[in-house]
């Protein structure tokens, strides 16, 4: 009964999912070389936020959180805020100990 | 050093092929036998309770019937309908992936941690270029295994059978290739003296990197059960392709994590 609410009785229309790898690999090769050749700022943001950018769209295009119901959504983002709480404390622990 | 390497990657590659092939095979043999077995118990079933209801053993207190029971007695089976108007399995598998964040988030964050505090030394033998381009071109594969899972799901829904069975294949192809990768990547390491028992910094990456690479073993596992029930019963059609769509869950779960580990491992 579970699998047959997954039925389509017409063709699936999906995104184009070639283009959303090429977004990928274009994202991957940017971020090599920013490791590679940016050395006068702090890199860190602009990985962080690049690896951010593959990940959504992984998780929106490939894994259909855009187009399925929000509920998946949410299960998906809930364990963030226990990540957030791991990093915090751990950077509390670390902080501190850092050379100055 | 690049002959062996070269030795080593086929190695792993090919041996992963044949391992995972089997089991997957296996796994798909054994889930037609159970299928089997549960489709003859519900025939028998629906016969007897189309014969007079299925004989119980009256309770030891005078209870009002259920609804439930009813309907399991007259039609050998009852659905409840889900109150999110979730599909339940897929549901089930969402649940499985946000513990999985959060088992993979302590991994990730541990290393962090070791890293901003200094500790992991050797680290840097992961910055130099021969390995860098290593990983660079096993993060391409894993990426492009990514692709090849969507396509053969969109393949599936489209009733373009031939087409699914082929990204499939593809797809097992490439996690076999990225594991005997990983495997070259991690005898260069053992080479050099790193190694999960002497430093922290062997043991946080091996550990790491080593239930990531178990991931995708199972997920080659997985995908090849799933060609063998397809070729062998005929499963994952246009109407019903659930399970397919599950696998492709766990794949892409599985290279997000990748995505983070490349930049978190290799780059910073």
């Amino acid at each position: 009964m579970e699998q047959a609410q997954n039925a389509s009785a017409h063709p699936h229309k999906g995104p184009n999912y070639l283009a959303v790898g090429g977004v990928l690999l274009a994202l991957t090769a940017i971020e090599i070389l920013i490791t590679l050749f940016v050395h006068d700022f702090d890199i860190r943001i602009p990985l962080f936020i690049l690896m951010l950018a593959k990940v959504t769209l992984v998780a929106m295009f490939y894994m259909h959180l855009r187009s399925d119901s929000k509920w998946y959504t949410a299960f998906f983002l809930a364990p963030i805020p226990f990540i957030l709480l791991l990093i915090g404390a751990m950077m509390l622990r670390t902080i501190p100990q850092l050379p100055k | 050093m690049e002959v062996q390497s070269g030795l080593i990657f086929v190695g792993i590659a090919a041996g992963v092929l044949v391992a995972t092939g089997g089991l997957g095979l296996v796994l798909a043999l054994l889930f037609y036998q159970a299928d089997r077995q549960v489709r003859v118990s519900h025939v028998q079933s629906a016969e007897l309770a189309a014969q007079g209801g299925l004989a119980v053993r009256p309770p030891l207190v005078a209870l009002p019937p259920e609804p439930t029971t009813e309907l399991l007695l007259s039609h050998g089976q009852v659905e409840v309908p889900p109150t999110l108007g979730l599909n339940n399995t897929k549901f089930g598998m969402w649940i499985f992936l946000s513990s999985e964040i959060m088992f993979f988030t302590a991994l990730i964050v541990t290393f962090t941690t070791l890293k901003i505090r200094g500790l992991l030394v050797g680290v840097d033998a992961l910055h130099n270029s021969g390995s860098l381009a290593l990983v660079i071109l096993n993060t391409s594969i894993l990426l492009a295994s990514s692709v090849t899972v969507v396509l053969a799901l969109d393949s599936v829904q489209n009733g373009k059978r031939p087409q699914f069975f082929r990204w499939m294949i593809v797809t097992a192809v490439l996690g076999a290739v990225f594991i005997g990768l990983q495997g070259v990547e991690w005898t260069t390491l053992f080479n050099e003296g790193i190694l999960p028992t002497k430093s922290l910094f062997g043991t946080s990456f091996f550990v790491t990197t080593g239930f990531h690479g178990m991931h995708v073993i199972i997920g080659v596992i997985w995908l090849f059960s799933i060609i063998g029930r397809a070729r062998l019963r005929g499963e994952f059609t246009q109407q019903n392709n659930l399970g397919y769509e599950l696998f492709g869950l766990y794949w892409h779960f599985v290279d997000i994590v990748w995505i983070i580990l490349f930049t978190v491992i290799y780059l910073l």
